[in-house]
């Protein structure tokens, strides 16, 4: 009875919540107040995947859903992106008729990295995806070790895992568990012998903290390593991208499938990957998965057209305390064929109070704006004078470099046209903040 | 006599203890800033590393060694690969040179540090403190004063999971903002000195957050080395965004006492 009315208030709540313009998470926690082990009175479907890690969970989650939906297949996803158990006792409540038995085929849970082990105390996701652990937030994750520590005590045995090879930190999960599901990349065009970047998180190996040897590295610490000390390796990959074509902009899985990227560059290969793999667990077949996801236009663009007084610009988001994101997104702007200005906004790291910690700004890799196509590079917002002293370690000559701490200045200087295009790198907490001041054209899919 | 050596310039050499394994919280930038701020103080540069995995070098060859922060599982390799050090840093740190450092680096030196699993490690011996850490992660902002010359307000963050048992009679600052996260939680003394030993638990890029320390630091460099250290430009971009964040955290500080 008790659970019977919990799941028809959650109903009503979401529906009224809806109407209010609120977030998702509001009626699970009331659930969860009221009975706190709801999430246990519930009958899930028979293929309940979790996905978590520190970049990409909600594109990942979003390709598959629309993917198997896109196949007949009843989904329940928490496509608001609420991923601690509140969002997630929202989604399964709001699914769920009277008996409680939720009402779908297919069970796709984006979870936090933290809170994982609270949601899957009350049940056992049959599939636990991890994309990878990147440095993320740590004002407020510590760092990536400890996260994985946490997500490790998410993890039943019953579950079964799939894993991104290439990541040691991630692969770790996998050791001596028959079954598991490994996604990975091959040594291709964009691989490199050396690591690039400012860090060496994957130096050393997560089994036992020798230093391992790398065959080479396709970004960010991901690629084929091997521990001389206890003998981890990469394992061999199930969803292994035995092509990359980044002209193209396609990949080819396991020497057959080929997809088109939805955006351009590799760092969206490994969600794809995962993905796929996720899709053939749900008994769609490979070749139609890789037609299925070659198809999706993804919603929430990283990056979108604007224009400001007849001047071309580009916003990409990344992520602030997370240099994966920022390289990524520095990346993109560095590949660009053109004479253009670069502005990184920093203004708010976090939305409720101010900080002080900008040691993650050592660790996003700058450096690669150091081109000759970049002409100028603006550093704007209140934390301008952080990103100046680190961009005078890039080489980047300071003639070519303006402080711009002020907003309103900021934006009068988008209207300065000398002939460039206008590139911005910020956070999806400071975009408003360059949206108010120029013309947004909306999403592009590159 | 000396003339002819006049366009030599005095080399300071420094000893990068771990720069990969205990490289967290943007550690580098701290070597960079200082090694840019001798330079144009007229000194040469010389950064080496030591990442345990080459035989231990002449500690006594060097004006300064630093040591970062790292993951829990880094911070027990480097005390593993330092511990048949210890006798040799001691000597080094009684010898007045000078060991900067800053993030859970500081929780190597005391006597000992239990683990989060229990294991009680035996720590380097440089400083007369034990380490506990516990599964809660301790993360904040704090702003505090330099306990020795007198300086503007360093500020910093902090981000660990040990707490330092014992008093510490010399620490490194005593915290105006961000008590709770001292060196055990309760009283303002944060970090640990020793003759010229300078370790802070505050993370990453202490001396780029704090150009008033990296004077202090660059001036007792030059003491030894008999160089006067030139006036630093305070209108560049480190002593802006300082007084930015210092800004910024005030305004915190006056909120959190007016609550």
């Amino acid at each position: 009875m008790k659970r019977f009315l919990v799941i028809w208030m959650v109903k009503l709540l979401y529906f009224a919540g809806n109407l209010l313009g609120k977030g998702t998470s509001l009626p699970g926690g009331i659930a969860l107040k009221i009975c706190p082990d709801i999430l246990k009175r519930l009958k899930l479907p028979k293929l309940v995947v979790a996905v978590t890690g520190s970049n990409g969970k909600t594109t990942t989650v979003e390709m598959i859903a629309r993917t198997l939906e896109k196949n007949g297949l009843r989904v329940a996803w928490n496509e608001g992106g609420s991923n601690q158990i509140e969002g997630v006792t929202t989604l399964l409540c709001r699914r769920a008729n009277a008996k409680g038995e939720v009402q779908a085929d297919v069970c796709i849970l984006e979870s936090d990295e933290r809170y994982a082990r609270h949601t899957f105390s009350y049940f056992t996701p049959t599939h636990f995806v991890v994309t990878n652990l990147f440095r993320d937030q740590m004002t407020r994750n510590a760092h990536p070790k400890w996260i994985a520590d946490l997500i490790g005590e998410a993890i039943s045995e019953k579950t079964t895992l799939v894993l991104n090879a290439d990541d040691p930190l991630v692969a770790k999960f996998g050791k001596d568990r028959p079954g598991t599901v490994y996604f990975g990349m091959a040594e291709n065009i964009e691989s490199t012998k050396e690591p690039v970047g400012c860090y060496q998180d994957h130096a050393f190996c997560p089994v036992c903290g020798q230093r391992m040897e790398y065959e080479y590295y396709q970004f960010a610490g991901l690629g084929k390593y091997s521990c001389f000390g206890c003998s981890f390796v990469t394992p061999p990959a199930d969803v292994l991208v035995t092509d990359y074509d980044p002209v193209g902009e396609t990949i080819e899985i396991n020497g057959t499938d080929r997809i088109r990227l939805a955006f351009g560059g590799r760092y969206f290969i490994y969600n794809l990957c995962a993905a796929y793999a996720v899709c053939q667990l749900a008994g769609i077949s490979g070749k139609q998965a890789a037609s299925d996801l070659s198809d999706l236009v993804q919603k929430n663009g990283r990056v979108a057209a604007f224009e400001v007084a007849g001047r071309e610009g580009m916003l990409l988001t990344a992520k602030h305390e997370n240099s994966v994101s920022y390289d990524q997104s520095l990346e993109y702007v560095s590949r660009q064929d053109e004479d253009m200005t670069v502005c990184i906004l920093v203004d708010a790291i976090s939305r409720k109070y101010f900080t002080g910690e900008i040691s993650w700004l050592w660790d996003v890799h700058f450096e690669k704006l150091n081109t000759p196509r970049v002409k100028k590079v603006l550093l704007c917002g209140r934390y301008a004078f952080d990103l100046a002293t680190r961009f005078s370690f890039t080489g980047i000559s300071e003639e070519k470099i303006e402080v711009i701490p002020s907003l309103e200045e900021m934006g009068r200087r988008f209207y300065a046209e000398d002939g460039t295009k206008l590139y911005v790198i910020t956070c999806f907490s400071d975009k408003d903040k360059i949206y108010s001041r120029v013309h947004a054209l909306g999403a592009t899919a590159k | 006599m000396g003339d002819f050596y006049e366009d030599s310039r005095v080399s300071v050499r420094i000893c990068a203890l771990f720069p990969d394994r205990m490289n967290l919280y943007g550690e580098g930038g701290n070597l960079k800033i200082l090694c840019r701020r001798l330079e144009e103080m007229g000194c040469l540069c010389r950064v080496d590393c030591y990442e345990g995995e080459e035989p231990a070098p002449n500690w006594m060859d060097y004006d300064l060694l630093y040591l970062g922060s790292g993951t829990e599982e880094a911070q027990q390799a480097a005390l593993q690969l330092l511990f048949d050090q210890s006798e040799a840093l001691a000597d080094y740190v009684e010898s007045g040179r000078m060991f900067l450092v800053t993030g859970n680096g500081t929780e190597l030196l005391g006597h000992s540090l239990t683990t989060r699993t229990g294991e009680v490690l035996s720590g380097l011996g440089l400083a007369d403190f034990q380490v506990e850490q516990t599964d809660r992660r301790l993360l904040g902002d704090v702003v505090g004063r330099y306990v020795g010359e007198e300086m503007p307000q360093i500020v910093g963050f902090i981000n660990c999971c040990g707490t330092i048992k014992g008093r510490v009679e010399t620490p490194f600052a005593e915290l105006s903002f961000g008590k709770e996260w001292s060196n055990d939680g309760i009283r303002a003394a944060e970090g640990y000195q020793k003759k010229r030993l300078i370790a802070t638990r505050m993370i990453g890029p202490l001396l780029v957050r704090n150009p008033q320390f990296l004077e202090q630091i660059v001036f007792w460099l030059g003491e030894e080395k008999g160089v006067t250290p030139n006036e630093p430009d305070r209108k560049s971009a480190p002593w802006e965004a300082y007084r930015r964040s210092m800004a910024g955290l005030s305004e915190r500080m006056l909120m959190h006492n007016e609550k």
